[in-house]
């Protein structure tokens, strides 16, 4: 083949500029420590690691949620604990009334107790959470119960997103704990106790100590409800964990770039160069050597 | 055979060894001439009717000239550009979606369906629910500047294809007039080496703006044709324009003198202008509309959950985003409710009035909606859906980017042929110039060898 001057100074170009796109692309991945700069590097793998950035964003706020929920959760059964130990001492005080043998004036003091029973319950109720009030259900901002011990909230659950699917009920039905709704209505029986030491009635104080065992069961088992749904956001947070380990993985396979591998590329892709350019260099004296003189 | 001959042999060689010295000039001075075409001198024998006189003449150059070669550099360069344009419009085009440089969707996508999740857990909370605003808002952001930026690709494009239209206008001005000059000069009996190494650059030079066929036409004028329609046709050029049809697609437009405007569009098949042409109505076209799908999609989605619930205040959901009714321009004119704007209170996180403020079933709707098939006509998710266009504009800047270094590796292979056939080669000019040298120098031996018989005789015959 005839050799013009020409196309030994394009092909030098050529693969100099070759090499050093290359270079510039191996110094890339080396710099930034990710095999995918850009969509075009590879295009399914790009496509993929939006799917799983989408999954880890998704997964981080789950964990969050749950951590959110959490706290209002674990406030919820320790004040319901501290209500059923308000509720027993009140059945105490109503047990030792009913053996006849007490005293009037002695009865009037355990309506008093009885009657600060009832208020340190009432606060209990009417606990707050970082969400509002704690058992009002969906009324959140309107505390569970009136002074006069009338509930004001409703049965609604309130729910939360703890998992793809997977809402969890992240409060306690104050209507179940403390009215009506769940056996007993706990104030009017206070108040029904409170009424009956006051005017010395037997039957009202027998009555009083029967409502008040039930009351003490029917919050204890609200108390496990919300045990029992503490524990299964702590699972939905371990399987979040999980989640975003696999995922976490799943995303360095992806998008991270081999140190030692770039490394390599990188050095290699360096001595390319540089013997493109020694070659270059050789060819270039050749062309400019003096044929004429 | 005289003296005199012999002096005329000598003074003849003289002239054709001189004039192959000046070819050879030509070829060094032009050794690095884009397109220039490596040039031999003819010589010939003199012949004198049916004498031999033995004398030598140079009756012109020849061009070391392929045409086949040339045309197929033309096609070559065509597609080579075409391709490369694509591609350097595709890399721009990318760069609209790429996460891993944090400028694509992904994050307000995510972070749009995250505030509801946050809702869901703590829907009294004023700061929760100006996050929902604020998620939505970025959302809104992030969408209208990628469709803004897509929309802007298109119109530097179209700007882009119309200098090169005015490019080609020039280009053809220029091949007509050459052609005129071409046709003098030959008709002359001229060697028009020159003009015609001048008329193969340009024909190069406009290959690369548009795909170029040349051919010979009855009085053998080079008529040169692109996409489809005659650009230059002896001394008269027709004039090319770029516009836009009623669906805004790019259009090329043909004239020629002040006759009927033509559409070519449907031929244009290389150069710049096809490049430009594909990247603009078909690549960022089906990304734009991509876009628009999914921002009508997650739109309609949660402005339909949205009105299905109540705010705190007990009043039915209002739509989240205004929203055109069609998907069409969806990513470049959504934005937050007016009525939302500065009123968190207003989302609706709880599914009736009965549960509000603190019920949280359609804030969990709401945020549900990320894992649900609401996009691409209910097929896919946000994410996939987003992650589909990722993919797509992935595959094409990848296969533009392959193309592009294929056509440029067959067009400098093209390039290598043309230029081992016509480029100039200096070992080459070297040997022609020590061997005209040499015979130049033989000649004038020549001379004073007659000339000095011929005077000796002088000398000798003089009394």
């Amino acid at each position: 083949m005839r050799v013009s001057d020409s196309m030994q100074t394009d092909s030098i170009l050529a693969s100099l500029s070759s090499v050093e796109n290359q270079l510039t692309a191996a110094s890339q991945v080396a710099s930034s420590g990710q095999k995918i700069n850009e969509p075009s590097d590879d295009p399914v793998a790009a496509a993929q690691l939006v799917r799983v950035n989408a999954s880890i964003a998704q997964a981080t706020a789950y964990q969050s949620t749950i951590t959110n929920v959490q706290g209002d959760l674990t406030l919820s059964e320790s004040s319901l604990a501290s209500a059923v130990d308000v509720v027993q001492n009140a059945q105490q005080i109503a047990l030792e009334a009913s053996n006849g043998s007490v005293p009037a004036s002695d009865l009037q003091s355990m309506a008093g107790q009885i009657s600060q029973l009832q208020n340190q319950l009432l606060a209990i109720a009417n606990q707050k959470g970082t969400t509002g009030y704690l058992f009002s259900g969906s009324q959140t901002a309107t505390a569970a119960f009136s002074a006069a011990g009338v509930f004001q909230g409703d049965g609604e659950d309130r729910v939360a997103d703890v998992g793809a699917g997977n809402a969890a009920v992240v409060n306690v039905s104050g209507a179940q704990a403390f009215t009506a709704a769940g056996g007993v209505d706990v104030f009017s029986a206070l108040t029904a106790l409170q009424t009956a030491l006051t005017t010395n009635d037997p039957a009202g104080i027998s009555a009083g100590v029967n409502a008040l065992t039930q009351a003490g069961s029917q919050i204890t088992a609200a108390e496990s409800d919300a045990g029992i749904k503490l524990d299964r956001l702590t699972t939905a947070a371990s399987v979040q964990q999980q989640t975003q380990v696999s995922l976490a993985t799943a995303q360095n396979g992806l998008d991270a770039a081999d140190p030692a591998q770039a490394y390599t590329q990188l050095q290699t892709m360096e001595s390319a160069v540089q013997q493109a350019i020694d070659t270059s260099r050789i060819t270039l004296s050749t062309l400019s050597a003096n044929r004429f003189g | 055979m005289t003296l005199n001959g012999l002096l005329n042999l000598g003074s003849e060689a003289l002239q054709a060894n001189s004039f192959a010295l000046n070819v050879t000039g030509q070829n060094i001075a032009n050794a690095s001439t884009p397109g220039y075409v490596t040039r031999t001198p003819i010589l010939e024998t003199q012949v004198d009717g049916s004498l031999t006189t033995g004398g030598v003449q140079a009756t012109g150059v020849s061009r070391a000239y392929d045409q086949y070669t040339q045309a197929r550099l033309y096609d070559a360069t065509g597609l080579s550009s075409a391709a490369d344009s694509r591609n350097s419009a595709l890399q721009q085009l990318q760069s609209v979606f790429n996460d891993t440089a944090g400028t694509g969707l992904s994050a307000p996508i995510s972070a749009l369906f995250t505030s509801f999740s946050s809702l869901a857990a703590n829907p009294t909370d004023t700061t929760t629910r100006e996050n929902v605003l604020a998620a939505a808002s970025g959302f809104t952001q992030a969408v209208n500047s990628a469709s803004s930026s897509i929309i802007q690709q298109r119109q530097d494009l179209l700007s882009q294809a119309q200098g090169v239209a005015t490019e080609i206008n020039g280009y053809a001005t220029q091949l007509a007039s050459l052609n005129t000059q071409i046709s003098v000069a030959q008709g002359e009996g001229n060697d028009a080496s020159d003009l015609l190494a001048q008329r193969d650059q340009l024909l190069t030079q406009l290959s690369a703006d548009v795909d170029v066929h040349t051919a010979t036409d009855g009085k053998g004028q080079l008529v040169v044709s692109v996409s489809g329609t005659t650009l230059v046709e002896g001394g008269t050029a027709a004039s090319l324009s770029v516009s836009t049809d009623t669906s805004g697609n790019m259009t090329l437009l043909s004239q020629t003198g002040t006759g009927p405007v033509v559409d070519v569009t449907s031929q244009l098949t290389g150069g710049k202008l096809a490049g430009i042409k594909e990247a603009r109505d078909v690549d960022a076209e089906a990304e734009g509309q991509s876009l628009d799908q999914l921002t009508y999609d997650i739109g309609t989605a949660i402005n339909t959950q949205q009105e299905a619930g109540y705010a705190s205040d007990g009043s039915a959901g209002q739509a989240l985003f205004t929203l055109g009714p069609s998907a069409q321009g969806a990513a470049s004119s959504i934005a937050l409710n007016p009525a939302m704007v500065g009123n968190p209170q207003l989302v609706a996180a709880a599914s009736s009035a009965a549960t509000a403020p603190g019920g949280s079933d359609n804030a969990v709707a709401l945020a549900n909606l990320a894992n649900e098939n609401i996009a691409s006509g209910g097929t896919t998710t946000a994410a996939d859906a987003y992650a589909n266009i990722v993919g797509d504009v992935g595959l094409r800047a990848q296969s533009a980017q392959q193309d592009s270094e294929t056509r440029d590796a067959m067009t400098s292979q093209v390039q290598t042929m043309r230029d081992s056939t016509s480029g100039v080669s200096l070992d080459e000019q070297m040997v022609a110039l020590s061997n005209y040298q040499s015979a130049y120098s033989a000649a004038s031996q020549l001379i004073t060898t007659a000339s000095t018989l011929l005077n000796g005789l002088i000398t000798d015959l003089t009394p």
